[in-house]
This record gives C-alpha cells, structure tokens and sequence, in this order.
C-alpha cells in the first residue's frame, strides 16, 4: 500500500515537473507583421480579425487544436502586410467551466482551452525591408 | 447527498460569476515601430536584444485582476527606449514554472487565485544613417 502511494506521489511529481513552463501560447503572425506604428506611406485595405478556443491537453504540453495564433492570421499576400495588430487572450466562462469539470474533475488538466484572438488592418505597402545589422 | 448537489452547483456556478473577466491585451498606440521581420525599410543595424516578461497575480478565476494588466507589445515598445523600434519581435503568453507553483500548491489548483505570465524577446534597433535618431524624426 505505501509502495502504491509512493509511486502515486512519485508519479504525480514527474508529471508536474514534466508539465512545467510548457503552458505557452505564441503568438505568430506572417512575416513583417506591425505591431506598432504603420510603416510611412503605408495605405489601410480592410480590416482582418479572428477568435478561436484553443485546447490544451496536459497543462499545455500538447495543444489539441491549432496552437497559438499562429495558422489565425493569414498571410495577406505579397506587398501587402498586417498592422495595427492587437491580440487578445480570454478566460471565458466557457473556459473555466470545461477547465474545471472535465478537466479537474477527470484529470489534473487533462483540458484547458483559452480563447485568443486578433485585430489588424491590412495593408499595403511598396517599401522593401532591409533586414538590421548586426 | 444533498449537500454533494449543492457542493457541486456551487463549484459549477462559482467559475461562471467570475468567467469573462481575466483578459490580458496586447496593444500598442504609440510611434515605435515593432515588427516581427528582420528589418525596417531603412537600413538599420541591432543596438542590443532583449527578453522581457511580466507576471500578473488574480483571484478567483481572474474575477479580482491585481497590478498592472499584462501588455507585452507595450513591454516591446518601453525596451525600444529613444530608439525607433524593434525587429524580431516575438510575443507569447502561458505559465512558467513559478506560475504553476503560485497557481497549483498555494492557490490550490487555480481554484482560489493564479498568476499568468507575458514574455517578449526582440532586437532594438536604430537607423544606420542617424545614430539615435528619434521614431518621429522618420
């Protein structure tokens, strides 16, 4: 019985420790994406938003669905380019009740959706980037 | 039996008061220039890189936010300094290891409170042509 209780414990602390920093979303938009300023001379086309649950198994070990927003963001196509991006991540009540009632209940974090989105602007632009020195 | 019904309405119930509030957005308004490509459309060369994060402690589910909330493309632009801006941007969001201790032993599973956590890692550049010229002198 305290070898089975010792092995659980055991178990449990590997898992944890396996689990460890593994939680994270990257946020990945298509090359030369602006998060800030607009570059200059740069026109606005239309604006291109998405929202998606992301699901993680595990504490985040492995995602079930598309990971991060990576494949939310198109890539809007050649000259042209996202800004004025914005990204946000929710905890909806969707959310916390699916991390706590199939999640908790039947595993420790067997699943943790969030909800992550964006806002940008397309644009267009004729400049050509020059990639920084070191 | 009863009390079970009522234990486990409870817990059902207490996530959705407190659902929909924890959100963390990642937005920038000012002149810096952060881009996640290797350059800008002038020549610029790497001041110096960097990886900043930040942690934001909650209660219950994200119901009660404590601190300043979590903005990593605003974390982006503070590291940018006098400079223009930042290439190579990269922005992500999740738990670390201190994050799930705080959530998991002493917040009881995330049950009680948590901590979320924002990293951004980048290289500050600046224009060849003017050493430490200003973003709004472009």
């Amino acid at each position: 019985m305290k070898i089975r209780i010792g092995a659980r414990a055991a178990c449990a602390a590997a898992l944890a420790l396996a689990l460890t920093g593994c939680f994270t979303m990257n946020h990945t938009f298509p090359p030369n994406t602006q998060f800030g300023r607009r570059p200059e001379g740069a026109v606005g086309i239309r604006p291109q938003a998405d929202k998606a649950m992301k699901n993680y198994m595990l504490s985040g070990l492995f995602p079930w669905s598309r990971f991060g927003t990576k494949d939310m963001a198109k890539d809007p196509g050649p000259g042209r380019q996202l800004a004025d991006v914005e990204v946000e991540t929710q905890f909806n009540w969707l959310d916390i009740v699916i991390w706590i009632v199939p999640g908790q209940y039947y595993g420790y974090y067997v699943w943790a959706p969030r909800h992550v989105g964006y806002e940008a602007v397309v644009i267009e632009n004729d400049g050509e980037i020059v990639a920084a020195t070191h | 039996m009863k009390r079970r019904s009522l234990a486990l309405c409870l817990t059902l119930l207490l996530p959705t008061f407190g659902s929909g509030c924890f959100t963390v957005h990642h937005a920038y308004h000012g002149d810096k220039l952060l881009t996640n490509g290797a350059g800008l459309e002038r020549p610029t060369k790497v001041v110096r890189h960097f990886e900043a994060s930040d942690r934001q402690f909650f209660w219950l589910h994200g119901f009660i936010p404590t601190g300043e909330p979590l903005n990593g493309l605003a974390m982006a632009a503070t590291q940018a300094g006098e400079h223009p801006g930042v290439v190579n941007l990269k922005l992500k969001e999740g738990q670390d290891f201190t994050d799930l201790l705080i959530t998991h032993v002493p917040c009881i599973l995330g049950f009680v409170c948590g901590t979320w956590s924002t990293w951004v890692e980048g290289d500050v550049v600046e224009y060849v042509d003017a050493p430490l010229m200003g973003a709004t002198e472009r």
